[in-house]
């Protein structure tokens, strides 16, 4: 693995490190400092639309014993024509030759694949960094061992305390992926149960010395859609969400992440947006900077979208897709008061995943951002 | 060593659902200058290391990576 790799954009270019692992965008001139070529990206007019994902979710099953009621992905047996370890291959290769830096690998239980590690070693040889994503019931002190492939794995936790049956065996994983020299973070679903808990998990961080606690708003997609309203957070949970992170963040000096769909939540709170954008505060930015891959090979936007073409298409579809299209294209048609919103190039109107399911429609505004709400409350006290 | 450094994503994202984004530098004061501190020093000595097609560099000390740094325009 070089010390950086690189791609061109039409602003100048993305540059990958390992150790410590970054993605940093320059530009044109930065690059040349570098030492590279004019590039004949740079002589197309800029837009907000890169050459490729930085970044792709790849579900190499959907196969897992463990069956959860609130699965996000409808997970249990394996998919009608999951892509062969062969095709698997093929669509890694379009997306290194693409120049995609990351592959977060997950399923389903992605280790109850039989051929896993070939897979994760073949991203590897490709030149772009694995990552998992496990629910931990697969872990042994072999299987921890043989986790040294990927640049971080996370194992799948929302509630600690009660460390017996499952949940023990996904403590357990943590303890045997952390002796076995791997960096480890837990993702952690954020819902009614388990929001007054999240002290509880900011301990267990700290003493495990994990390298960060990512947590992750309840979507509404697969199983999760049948109790949905029910375990979603409270208007006012969401807006306590910032405060509550940030504070225990800093007690327990534990770093702590929130995925892209709780960027309204955070714009709540009024950050500042030059250091949004310069370190990478990204909203929905399905089918731009991520991309999600169903074991059948369909992509989509992300992991909560659905999509009917396939990854090994993707080269040219990445700039046709009439799908990719619609999500890349949402700060342009905005509705209010996203339109009006400061923080729109960086949110792009929420989570597209909530409102496709709450309002039936993809391009509305997320139901759930504060500013959202408070605008509806607004208009009916002056009805 | 010339040019801007447009954007930092620190850190893997191995949640495979959606994108993670590092809150270090909203909660804690100063974090925002180290991280991009950090940044130049191992861009610039990654990019060193890769124009000369050798080894990886040792990790700049302080000073090494400031005098470095002094033509690269960061994120203010
Ligand atoms: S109003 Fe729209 S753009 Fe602004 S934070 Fe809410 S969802 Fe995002
Ligand atoms: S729809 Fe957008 S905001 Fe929601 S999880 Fe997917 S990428 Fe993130």
């Amino acid at each position: 693995m070089p010390a950086m790799k690189h791609r061109f954009e039409a602003f100048g270019g993305v540059l990958a490190l390992e150790d410590p692992p970054m993605l940093v965008h320059v530009d044109q001139e930065f690059m040349r400092s570098l030492g590279h070529a004019h590039s004949p990206l740079w002589d197309r007019p800029q837009s907000g639309t890169l050459s490729a994902p930085l970044e792709v979710h790849f579900s190499v099953t959907n196969a897992c014993s463990q069956n959860c009621g609130h699965c996000y992905m409808d997970s249990g047996t394996p998919e009608a024509g999951e892509l062969s370890a062969e095709e698997f291959r093929n669509g890694v290769d379009l997306l290194a030759e693409m120049g995609v830096f990351h592959l977060a690998l997950g399923g389903g239980e992605a280790l109850e694949r039989p051929d896993f590690f070939e897979l994760a070693a073949y991203v590897r040889r490709r030149g772009m960094v694995p990552n998992l994503t496990t629910n931990g019931s697969r872990i042994t002190a072999e299987i921890a061992e043989k986790c040294r492939l990927f640049g971080q794995v996370n194992v799948s936790i929302d509630r600690v305390g009660d460390h017996r049956g499952e949940s023990a065996q996904r403590v357990l994983a943590v303890d045997l992926l952390r002796a076995a020299g791997v960096k480890v973070g837990v993702n952690c679903v954020v819902s009614r149960e388990n929001f007054d808990h999240l002290e509880a998990m900011f301990g267990f961080a700290k003493e495990r010395g994990l390298t960060d606690v990512e947590f992750l708003r309840l979507k509404p997609a697969g199983r999760a859609r049948s109790d949905y309203y029910q375990r979603r957070l409270t208007a006012a949970q969401h807006r306590e969400f910032y405060p509550l992170i940030r504070d225990l963040s800093r007690r327990y000096q534990v770093a702590a992440k929130i995925d892209c769909s709780f960027v309204p939540m955070f714009c709540w709170h009024r950050p500042d947006k030059q250091l949004m954008e310069q370190f990478s505060v990204y909203g929905c930015e399905a089918g731009n900077v991520l991309l999600g891959v169903r074991s059948d090979g369909r992509f989509a936007g992300c992991s909560f979208l659905t999509g009917e073409e396939s990854i090994l298409d993707l080269p040219a579809l990445w700039s046709r897709s009439a799908h990719l299209k619609a999500l890349r294209g949402f700060p342009e048609s905005a509705p209010e008061p996203c339109r009006s919103c400061a923080y729109l190039d960086i949110c792009k109107g929420g989570c597209r995943a909530v409102s496709g399911f709450v309002l039936g429609d993809f391009n509305a505004p997320d139901p759930e951002c504060p500013f959202v709400v408070a605008q509806s409350l607004a208009k009916e006290r002056n009805r | 060593m010339k040019g801007k450094i447009l954007k930092i994503k620190t850190g893997y994202n191995p949640n495979s659902s959606s994108i993670g984004v590092d809150m270090v530098v909203f909660f804690t004061a100063g974090a925002a200058m180290t991280v991009l501190f950090n940044t130049m020093a191992a861009v610039l000595c990654a990019g060193k290391a890769v124009r000369q097609e050798g080894p990886v560099a040792e990790p700049l000390r302080e000073e090494a990576a400031e005098d470095l740094a002094e033509d690269v325009q960061c994120p203010q």
